[in-house]
């Protein structure tokens, strides 16, 4: 056999063993069940505002946000719902938290959200944008302040 | 008449038909106003300052217009020169291409409305004035182009451009239109569920699209059958072929191919998003492969029927094409790689400290379907045109490996290989060092140089097999005397298949001269050993130019040198 022919079958069953590797992680991968986090922590709300917006369940979602935020003060919840809704699209995302840090009643929680929207032949696929949601805890709840916008979803 | 002069005048008469052109637009879309539309004067609110405007431009354009094309078609009769000189080229076809597709889309409007029962509160004055103006101005110019010829290159070769753009122009809207319509049928049959209101088919959008397959269809069939014909030795015509209509086409058809392969395993590996909707992209994607499959077919079949005249031209556009589709096939095939390998190292990258809280469903299905439905529909493609280039190579010895297509497939190849490679690195070795410097070197530095990584195990492999290619070539000589020898060949019959079979060797063309003395009897022929070593001889010879005589069954190479 030639040694271009040689190599040329090398690179087959490298082909043959990344396809192989990746059905069988994303087979396995995707019955994974996500962990919850206690609902007490700073994460646990990111988590549970995150999997509303998900779930498109906005009215729970809005129940996350602390309603004194600078940010949702004197915009209604139609409003609220209205853009979160225009900043959907059809790609698919998933959260990371990368960081958390609480002081006092302030938390902040880093999370990494991979979206993945393919946009060309060789580009990368996952776009991730890094969001800092910032937390205040009211009586024994945590509530996000901001950001109370899906943008990160872009 | 100085080319200064001359270039003004040529200006002038380009701004003065320009400001004619717009005045008689102006009135006679007013003139429509009160004929078609069935307003009177009065009620067209402050038309006195359009048509004041309309007769000023009119009454200022025209004299001028017709003082300075008069004193340049006057400078043309005198001058013979002139007609054939690439100002007047430019100028023409300038004024053919503009005029041409505005003519173009006023049509396409002008078509819609006739289809839409001609009601009047729907006539577009502005666009029918537009049109009999534009299409009066294409006329004449086409006219005086015609009646003219075109006698020096530089005049064929502006007319090409016109041509080959007016014939590229008109074949997409041709084919967008016919997805389009095809779309539209497709998601208006009564299929699918959740339709609460639906709205008339014949509506003014699909109108449109009809009006726009019949505009480009007629354009298309004007300018490829009529004003193309007897054109297949040009250049540009096999750049038409093969950077526009058969790439383009193969591109247009393969990615609809991924989209379709993509969405349908998605579908089947489990997504269920928008159920109801969700198999309406077949209403475009297969459209799409079909028409592009039709274009490409057509264009490729057309460029090889005319390149069977010679046998040299039609090795190079055969060659070209199997280099091309290679190289779309090899460049999907690298990138569904690049996807798929994203998986086991996102994997990674949770297992060791990342904690997911949020997945949405699909999310490892998108790239998996993405990645295989890429792999599917390249592996065969780039592997077909692959083993051809390599079963070419094998046969064309030397001159196959030398031609100038392999050459460049294989270091635009290399070169993007080298450079993908470079910027991973840079941003692997970044990655890392700040990592040590601020002492967070972990999970998250791999995280930051994730897609790196993934391109890097990519361009590896194709780098160095590629690497290795170019060197074989290398070995056998592909890169030695790669500027080729001027070869002059004189013999007594110009269609000699001993030329056809050198000009194979060599891998380029010949100057030929006739001999012009007694008629030659003796036609010599070469057997595929002799043609070999002829090809040799040139290609050794002393001098860059080369004079073969082939006479009388004689042989002779002659080096020489010019002055």
């Amino acid at each position: 056999m030639e040694t271009s022919n040689r190599f040329l079958l090398v690179f087959g069953i490298i082909i043959v063993a990344i396809v192989v590797i990746a059905v069988t992680l994303a087979v396995t991968g995707g019955n994974e069940q996500v962990k919850l986090l206690p609902e007490t922590s700073p994460e646990g709300i990111v988590q549970r505002f995150l999997t509303a917006v998900k779930d498109q369940d906005y009215l729970k979602a809005y129940s996350y946000l602390a309603p004194q935020s600078e940010q949702i003060k004197g915009d209604s919840y139609q409003n609220w719902v209205s853009s979160t809704q225009s900043s959907r699209d059809m790609s698919s995302w998933k959260a990371s938290i990368l960081k958390s840090t609480v002081r006092d009643n302030n938390a902040t929680v880093e999370v990494a959200i991979d979206v993945f929207r393919p946009e060309g032949p060789l580009a990368n696929p996952v776009n991730t944008n890094r969001v800092t949601f910032l937390l205040q805890k009211e009586g024994d709840k945590w509530l996000i302040n901001q950001p109370v916008d899906i943008w990160w979803l872009y | 008449m100085s080319t200064v002069r001359r270039v003004f005048f040529y200006i002038l008469t380009l701004i003065t038909l320009g400001i004619l052109t717009a005045g008689l637009i102006n009135l006679l879309s007013l003139s429509f106003d009160t004929i078609i539309a069935r307003f009177t004067l009065a009620e067209i609110g402050d038309i006195k300052q359009q048509l004041s405007l309309g007769i000023a431009m009119v009454v200022i354009g025209g004299p001028l217009w017709f003082l300075f094309w008069g004193t340049i078609q006057r400078h043309a009769a005198d001058a013979a020169d002139e007609l054939g000189s690439s100002l007047r080229a430019f100028f023409l076809n300038f004024v053919l291409i503009v005029s041409a597709f505005v003519t173009i889309f006023t049509f396409s409007v002008l078509l819609a409305w006739l289809m839409g029962a001609c009601r009047a509160d729907q006539f577009s004055q502005g666009s029918t004035a537009a049109f009999i103006v534009f299409a009066v101005v294409w006329y004449y110019h086409w006219r005086v182009s015609a009646g003219e010829g075109h006698a020096t290159q530089v005049a064929n070769t502006v007319r090409r451009w016109y041509v080959y753009i007016l014939s590229a122009a008109a074949l997409i809207w041709l084919s967008a239109g016919l997805v389009q319509l095809i779309n539209t049928a497709f998601i208006s049959l009564p299929i699918w569920e959740g339709v609460l209101v639906r709205g008339s088919f014949w509506n003014s959008g699909i109108r449109s699209t009809i009006a726009w397959i019949l505009t480009g269809g007629l354009v298309w069939a004007f300018y490829w059958f009529y004003m193309a014909r007897a054109d297949s030795k040009s250049s540009l015509r096999q750049v038409y072929f093969y950077l526009l209509t058969i790439l383009g086409s193969a591109v247009a058809g393969l990615i609809s191919l991924t989209v379709t392969a993509y969405k349908i395993l998605f579908w089947s590996l489990g997504g269920d998003r928008d159920v109801v909707g969700y198999f309406q992209f077949l209403g475009w994607s297969v459209p799409i492969i079909l028409v592009a499959a039709c274009i490409w077919f057509y264009h490729l079949r057309k460029a090889e029927e005319e390149a069977d005249t010679e046998h040299q031209h039609q090795l190079s556009a055969r060659r070209v094409h199997h280099y091309l589709m290679a190289f779309l096939g090899l460049g999907t095939l690298i990138a569904g790689l690049i996807v798929l390998l994203g998986i086991p190292l996102d994997w990674v990258i949770n297992s060791l400290k990342l904690e997911t809280i949020v997945m949405e469903q699909g999310w490892w299905n998108n790239h998996l379907s993405l990645g295989i439905s890429m792999l599917i529909v390249s592996i065969p493609l780039w592997l077909y045109y692959w083993w051809q280039i390599n079963a070419m190579a094998e046969t064309g010895g030397v001159v196959e490996r030398r031609a100038r297509s392999r050459r460049i497939y294989l270091y635009v190849i290399i070169g993007a290989a080298v450079v993908m490679l470079a910027a991973d690195l840079v941003n692997i070795v970044y990655q890392l060092l700040n990592g040590v410097l601020s002492g967070d070197l972990g999970v998250e530095t791999l995280r930051n140089m994730r897609w790196s990584l993934q391109t890097v195990f990519i361009a590896v492999p194709v780098l160095i097999y590629h690497l290795r290619i170019a060197k074989q070539d290398q070995l056998l000589g592909a890169e030695t005397g790669a500027v080729p020898k001027k070869v002059t060949v004189l013999l007594g019959d110009n269609k000699s298949p001993a030329v056809l079979l050198i000009e194979q060797k060599l891998g380029y063309k010949v100057r030929r001269l006739r001999y012009a003395g007694q008629p030659v009897h003796k036609v010599p022929q070469l057997s595929d050993v002799e043609a070999d070593k002829l090809a040799s001889e040139i290609r050794a010879a002393p001098a860059e130019n080369v004079m073969l005589v082939l006479f009388e069954g004689n042989v002779m190479v002659l080096p020489y040198d010019e002055g």
